[in-house]
């Protein structure tokens, strides 16, 4: 087998020996709207404090991600042809 | 036949008179190699300006630039990495896009003068020059590209004046307990005390130890001669008995042990290559190229131990200064098409306007900059200049809506994903300096892109004569969708699809986007899912998968990272199957076909290595070969007709460095490459149909 096969096969079997990323499913649209919620009204209240900001980012980054996975899951239910 | 007309990406290179303070003075192009000279000062390989910049110890000044594009002694087209003669006032560079390396001589007051000029020539013949190591009186070389019986690269061993002693094609076991191992892609280079060499060996992953007549020398962890388990191998540092790995996990750096045992990590960074130790205690000097940034850190590597993660202190850092007007940073994909006979500047009629907003945007710049104050902890630094060009980049379109400045005609750009600045741009000529910023920040990670002319109009659409523009996101696998909005002549969201993971209606870092003209489906190249996904806008502006098509492998229908996907007239989709070196073809249901390629060396024919990007275009395909560096031209069976190819930096000769997503249009291909930050444009002349 030639030099750039091996290094392939290496590289896709490394690739499938790590664990299978995926963001956690909301439960349902009404958890998603109670969370973004949650965070606008944080984000209100709260002093604008770097760190919090950052942490209050980030809930709000996986909140939108679970909404478009939840989005996207919905269309699933009938495969569109 | 293919032939290089212009490119678009300002080049911003010009220095004040030196020595000068650098902060905010230098705008660098893709940054690699440093070192330091013997009186502690620091060299850095502005590779993408073809250039030399020498800084003091603390990079508070810019002291001496040296070089220009060229193949003369003391020009270079990619210098690369830099190392210092241990005894001598010597600095070696690696000057890849020539294939030779270069010996300069400087003196105390930095009168820097080229010695010698080598490599390039019988009996060496290097083919891709990266990382360098000195030990007693012999130079070794990393040959990246060179092409061994099965495929193989090698070191090259020198004397210190460059004549040849040795290659090193296979890291031999001394005792034959195990395989010759290959080197593939070898990059960085590094020695520890008793002169072993270990090699980034790109290729595999791996990280190899060998010594000077290329035997293996074990690690105690494995027993054998590599290290394992990366997600990228790119370059080594020993510093202080430690061996560093930037990238070796997403942006971070790995510390090992020269036992081979990991240590842990330092974190907060974005994609770090070579690590050099600083002059004063604790500091490392790192490059980010993609950043276009050269940064020193502090931090205590005895510190790294058990697993920790630990985060540096930025002490300086200079460069990341990248959005100039005209200037693109890490430009990935291209779409639309400018007109024909362009306006002067068809994207402003209001010169003042434009005047006024860059100089506002440029004190806005420098104001948020000082933020910056010295030891910050690189995660901190990190996410203050992200935040900051973020909210830079909003500041930037509600100026521009505020003050009307109109896109022309929308549908008449060239739109550019400027990814490193988060934004897009739009040329409405081929000039290098025709870019303007247009639209809303993007997400950071946002990849591929392409247009999408509507039938009919959709729910919520504001103007169906408009095309949307379909852009995807590697970091968060998110499609979104943008449209024109007539009224704030800006282009905003419209509808956001998918998501990160391995489901059917998820995607994993999608890269190459297209749109099938058929039926108007939208094809993603779902790179770590090894797939292709078919998603469709409904009528009611509803985004929902179709189906999905491919699965893990090198057989018939399977991928090994497809990066990008075309279609022809009739639908047959054609995607570029990166890893397996091959371009596949499937038919409007997503049935296998046939494929073509093979890996190997080649600027003509159908061998790829690493095919990136395709486009079809007048019953031809147009396929973007990335370690060649070549434009490849088929018919869609496979029989090559044509081919441009070009590896470097030489923006007069249509060089490549790391050409991405490719756009193809009435007989123009728009080739981004994201290390060079522009965006090649050549001609192609097609033959009659077969």
């Amino acid at each position: 087998m030639n030099t750039f096969r091996k290094a392939a096969n290496k590289r896709l079997q490394q690739q499938q020996q790590a664990p299978a990323e995926s963001v956690a499913p909301a439960t349902d649209s009404e958890n998603l709207l109670q969370g973004i919620t949650e965070v606008i009204t944080e984000l209100e209240v709260t002093p604008a404090v770097l760190l919090q900001k950052q942490a209050l980012y980030q809930k709000l980054h996986a909140l939108h991600q679970q909404g478009c996975e939840l989005a996207s899951r919905q269309c699933m239910t009938g495969p569109i042809h | 036949m293919i032939s290089y007309l212009s490119h678009i990406g300002k080049t911003h290179d010009s220095l004040p008179p030196l020595p000068v303070r650098a902060a905010g003075k230098v705008s660098l192009n893709t940054p690699v190699g440093s070192c330091l000279d013997h009186l502690g000062r620091v060299w850095l390989a502005d590779t993408a300006h073809n250039r030399l910049l020498v800084f003091d110890a603390s990079l508070q000044h810019l002291l001496a630039s040296f070089g220009q594009t060229g193949s003369a002694p003391g020009e270079f087209n990619m210098p690369f990495r830099l190392l210092a003669h241990p005894d001598k006032p010597w600095i070696y560079v690696t000057d890849m896009g020539n294939r030779r390396i270069q010996l300069l001589e400087y003196t105390p007051d930095l009168e820097i003068t080229p010695l010698l000029t080598f490599g390039n020539q019988a009996p060496i013949n290097l083919t891709g020059p990266n990382g360098l190591v000195f030990h007693d009186g012999q130079l070794c070389v990393a040959d990246e590209f060179f092409e061994g019986a099965d495929g193989e690269s090698r070191l090259v061993v020198l004397d210190e004046e460059g004549h040849f002693i040795r290659d090193i094609r296979h890291i031999r076991y001394p005792d034959n307990s195990h395989e010759p191992l290959q080197l593939l892609w070898p990059q960085g280079l590094t020695l520890d005390q008793q002169g072993n060499i270990y090699i980034a060996n790109t290729g595999f992953n791996t990280l190899v130890r060998c010594n000077w007549q290329g035997e293996a020398v074990p690690f105690a962890i494995n027993g054998k001669a590599y290290l394992e388990g990366m997600e990228l191998a790119r370059d080594v540092s020993c510093i202080r008995q430690h061996l560093l790995v930037p990238g070796a996990s997403a942006n971070a750096i790995a510390v090992y042990d020269l036992n081979g045992r990991r240590q842990g990590s330092l974190q907060g960074f974005y994609a770090p290559i070579q690590i050099t130790a600083g002059s004063e205690k604790d500091t490392l000097l790192i490059t980010e190229p993609i950043l276009a940034s050269l940064q020193l850190h502090q931090v205590r590597l005895n510190d790294v131990k058990g697993g920790a993660a630990l985060f540096t202190q930025v002490l300086n850092r200079v460069g990341d200064d990248r959005d100039q007007p005209g200037q693109l940073h890490f430009v990935t994909s291209a779409a639309g098409q400018p007109p024909a006979h362009p306006a002067d500047d068809p994207l402003s009629p209001f010169p003042w306007v434009r005047q006024w907003l860059d100089t506002s945007q440029q004190q806005l710049e420098t104001y948020t900059n000082r933020i910056q104050t010295p030891a910050l902890p690189s995660w901190l630094s990190l996410s203050l200049s992200w935040q900051t060009e973020w909210l830079l980049r909003w500041q930037q379109s509600w100026l521009r809506i505020m003050l009307g400045e109109r896109l022309d005609n929308p549908a008449h750009l060239l739109w550019l994903l400027d990814a490193g600045n988060y934004q897009l741009q739009a040329s409405g000529s081929t000039r290098p300096d025709g870019a303007r910023p247009v639209g809303m920040p993007l997400v950071p990670g946002s990849l591929g892109m392409t247009t999408l002319k509507t039938r009919h109009r959709l729910a919520g659409q504001l103007a169906p004569d408009k095309p949307l523009l379909v852009v995807c996101n590697y970091l968060t696998s998110l499609v979104t969708i943008y449209q024109y909005h007539p009224l704030l002549d800006e282009l905003v969201p419209y509808r956001v699809f998918g998501s990160r993971g391995s489901q059917p209606w998820q995607l994993l870092s999608p890269q190459g986007i297209s749109i099938d003209p058929v039926n108007q489906d939208i094809l993603i190249a779902d790179s770590g899912n090894h797939r292709i996904a078919r998603w469709r806008l409904t009528r009611s502006g509803i985004a929902g998968l179709v189906d999905t098509f491919g699965t893990p492998g090198d057989g018939p229908g399977q991928f090994h990272t497809p990066s990008d996907v075309a279609l022809d007239e009739q639908g047959h989709c054609y995607v570029t199957d990166q890893f397996n070196h091959r371009i596949q073809v499937f038919d409007a249901r997503g049935q296998w076909l046939y494929s073509f390629g093979q890996p190997g060396y080649a600027t003509e024919g159908d061998q790829f290595l690493l095919p990136t990007s395709l486009a079809y275009e007048q019953g031809h395909l147009v396929v973007s070969d990335l370690v060649n560096r070549a434009i490849k031209l088929f018919r869609p069976d496979g029989t090559f007709v044509a081919s441009f190819a070009g590896f470097g930096a030489d923006a007069s000769k249509g060089q490549l460095w790391m050409p991405y997503l490719m756009h193809v249009r009435n007989g123009q291909i728009y080739l981004p490459d994201c290390a060079l930050n522009r965006v090649n444009v050549y001609q192609l002349e097609l033959e009659s149909q077969p």
